[in-house]
Parts: structure tokens; sequence; C-alpha cells
């Protein structure tokens, strides 16, 4: 849980993904503003010789959204552990069938990349590398971002040092740019499938 | 286990969960007069903390089946605990046949169920766009829709950040939507987008996008 999941760019700097845990709050690693929790779910940053700006996190998301904080050319590599469900197993409950549940493997760490139409994985042992036409749905959980590939596994990312919310964005914004180049039409549904107009 | 036994564990938790809150923060309760004592209804709701479910379970007095994503049953223990308090899974990054028929078969039994429509919490505490699933599943029931708007969850617990106390929580049940039980997908479809904006509007707070739309 973190304020930088919100925040995922320093709005004095215009660093993306560096604010990092400092106590009860949270630093940006390039220009030291601080970012804390006040008043119930408000988000304060607090920078030298400035006054305190507070706003909701909607409000943020609005902002870093409106001066482009979420742009594909800030897209680098990112620390990323991934989780790979490629089981199954059915549940059942007061004898009634209830439907199969995914079991995820171990936690692999790795550093993720998005380029083109490809989303790669590479970990200290494996590469694992998936077309961006091969998922067919992209959803949050919890703080994981989560991709189904087409007849394949569910993957789970979560980023140690990033947002889930903006990796979302990017995988999303990613598709759509590439479904606009094919001629694919515009996604109005990122789950339960991947849905064109 | 036996229905009895499953079904006091229930009543318990949801005590057990109001005693707790009453440590943490404050509720206010309205509008639980909407809620059928019995018969099926599906209660439809935002969904904006981790503390929604176990708060709205909790202050309902009947037994309420609650769907949640799958991927929380994924230990055996989670998924033990998930079935004593009637939850049932669904498959979010996928079309769930088997949950759509489990809420039919639990309406039809003359259950309560509850649904999150959003299918997710919200990240900033806005209420986000339904699952379009969802609102075919309420056109195809055919049961009292009973919208529940939750309000204070987000500030006292967000996705983004840890629980605390002196939280105010209000969960307001509005009067029964009865929308049309519609047995043709080709009717579903064309009623989507005007159940959509009715059954959002219940839901919304000001400055919402579905808010000041008449029901």
């Amino acid at each position: 849980m973190a304020i930088a999941d919100i925040v995922y760019a320093c709005i004095e700097c215009g660093g993306v993904e560096t604010l990092r845990p400092a106590g009860d709050a949270e630093t940006c690693e390039r220009c030291g503003t601080r970012y804390c929790r006040v008043d119930g779910a408000l988000i304060r940053a607090e920078r030298p010789g400035r006054p305190p700006e507070t706003r909701s996190a909607g409000e943020w998301l609005d902002l870093l959204a409106a001066i482009g904080a979420d742009s594909p050319h800030a897209i680098r590599p990112a620390p990323v552990l991934l989780r790979i469900a490629d089981r199954q197993r059915p549940h059942r409950a007061a004898g009634m069938y209830l439907g199969r549940i995914e079991s995820f493997g171990p936690e692999l760490e790795g550093v993720l990349s998005l380029a083109g139409d490809r989303l790669a994985v590479q970990t200290e042992a494996a590469r694992f590398e998936w077309s961006l036409l091969e998922l067919t749905a992209v959803q949050p959980s919890s703080r994981a971002l989560q991709l189904k590939v087409r007849n394949g596994p569910l993957l789970s990312f979560k980023f140690p040092e990033g947002s889930a919310v903006l990796w979302e964005t990017r995988v999303q914004r990613a598709l759509q740019d590439l479904y606009t180049s094919l001629g694919r039409g515009t996604i109005i549904e990122f789950q339960p499938r991947i849905v064109t107009r | 286990m036996t229905a009895t036994v499953r079904k006091t564990f229930y009543h318990t938790a949801r005590w057990l969960v109001r005693a707790l809150w009453r440590r943490v923060g404050t509720l206010e309760v309205t509008g639980l007069e909407h809620v059928p004592v019995n018969g099926p209804c599906i209660i439809i709701a935002n969904h904006q903390s981790y503390l929604d479910p176990l708060l709205a379970q909790a202050v309902v007095p009947r037994v309420v089946h609650s769907m949640a994503k799958s991927t929380q049953f994924a230990s055996p223990a989670m998924a033990r605990l998930m079935s004593l308090i009637y939850t049932f899974p669904v498959r979010r990054y996928e079309p769930d046949p088997i949950a759509v028929r489990t809420v039919l078969r639990l309406l039809g039994a003359g259950k309560a169920v509850m649904i999150y429509i959003e299918g997710e919490r919200s990240w900033d505490g806005r209420l986000q766009p339904p699952r379009r699933g969802t609102i075919r599943l309420l056109l195809k029931a055919g049961v009292p829709i009973i919208p529940c708007r939750i309000d204070g969850a987000y500030d006292a617990w967000p996705r983004w950040g840890r629980l605390r106390r002196g939280a105010h929580v209000s969960i307001a049940f509005k009067p029964a939507l009865n929308l049309p039980a519609l047995d043709r997908r080709a009717d579903r479809e064309a009623a989507l987008e005007s159940a959509t904006d009715r059954i959002m509007a219940t839901l919304s707070a000001p400055g919402d996008r579905w808010a000041g739309i008449a029901v």
C-alpha cells in the first residue's frame, strides 16, 4: 500500500515512479518532495520553500494525467514481481460447484519492459515474453496488475518501486494504440475481456 | 458442515464486525427497510474499500451471499473462510458463466445476493463504470435490485493506504429498482444503456458521472 500508487510522478521535479517510503510518508528520491496522507484519504505534498498542496486521490490522478506524467515516452523497464497462475482447482461450498480457482506459482523477481507490441519480463533464470495481441483482459487486483493470455495463464505483476495504476494505464494505452494501428477499433472494455467498438 | 453451523458462524461474524468497528469508527445506516426480509433480491453497491463487504453484510440482518474475485480464494484457508461467509468466486478476467449460474440459482432459492457493480475497489474513491456483464445479469434476474451507497469507507481505508481510526462510514440502502426480467439477449442489449444509467444514478454521489440522472 503506497501513496506512490496514486502519485506516480513527482509534482515538483516530474520524476516518474520516484517516490520511496520514508517513515510514515513517501519522499521523491530526486528532489526530496515529501508526500503524506492527511485528513482521511487526502494526500499532501510538502515542498521546501513552498506552501503545501493537498488534494484528493482523484485530483492527483487528474492532475498527473493532465500534465502528461503517464506519457508513453516515460516508460522505462521497471522492477517487477511476477506470478503465473497456470493451474486451477475446483471450488465447492455446501455441496455446490462454484467454479475453478487459480493457483499461482512462486513469485519471480525480474524487470518488466513494454516496448512496441511486446511485454517482457527478464528474471535471473529466464525471459518471458508476450505479444500484446495475445492479451485478452487487463485488470487491476489489489496492488497488482493482472493480464490474461489467450489460451494461456493469468499473469500477476506487482511493482515494488512503481505504481500498478500507472502500469495499468500504460498497458491499456499500448493495447489501444496497437488496435488502432491494426484497424481493430476502439477498446471499450478491458475486462472480463477486451471488447472493441 | 451443516447449514446451521454455517449460518451461526455468519451471524457471529456479523456481530463481531459490528463490535470491532465500534472501536475503530462510527457507522450510520439508513434505508434498511428497503432490504426484503425474505425472498430473492440483489443488493448492488459501490466499492471503495475492504470495509465495504464487512460492514454492509454486518448490518443486513439476513444472510447475504456475495460475489468476490476468484483470486481471493487462492489459498485453501481463505477459500474455506469465504465459503463460511457465503461468498462465491467470480473470474473477472474472462466471462464467467458459472458465477452467473450461481447467482441465478441462489435467487431461484429465494436468497439475497450482493454484487459490487464496479467489479473492483476504486483507486480514488470515485464511482467507476459498471461491469456491463453485471447489468446484463440484473436485467436477466428479474428480482428487486436494492442500491446500496457506501460513503466514508475510502477515507478510513483507501486502496493505497492503511486502515485509520476515527472514520465515519455511512451505508444507505435505497428503494428497490424493479427492472424487467428480459429472457432474450437482444432485449437485454437494447435495455443495457438505460438500465446502466438508472442503476448508476442511484449509486452516485454529487460530482459522479451519473449524478442527477432521473431514476
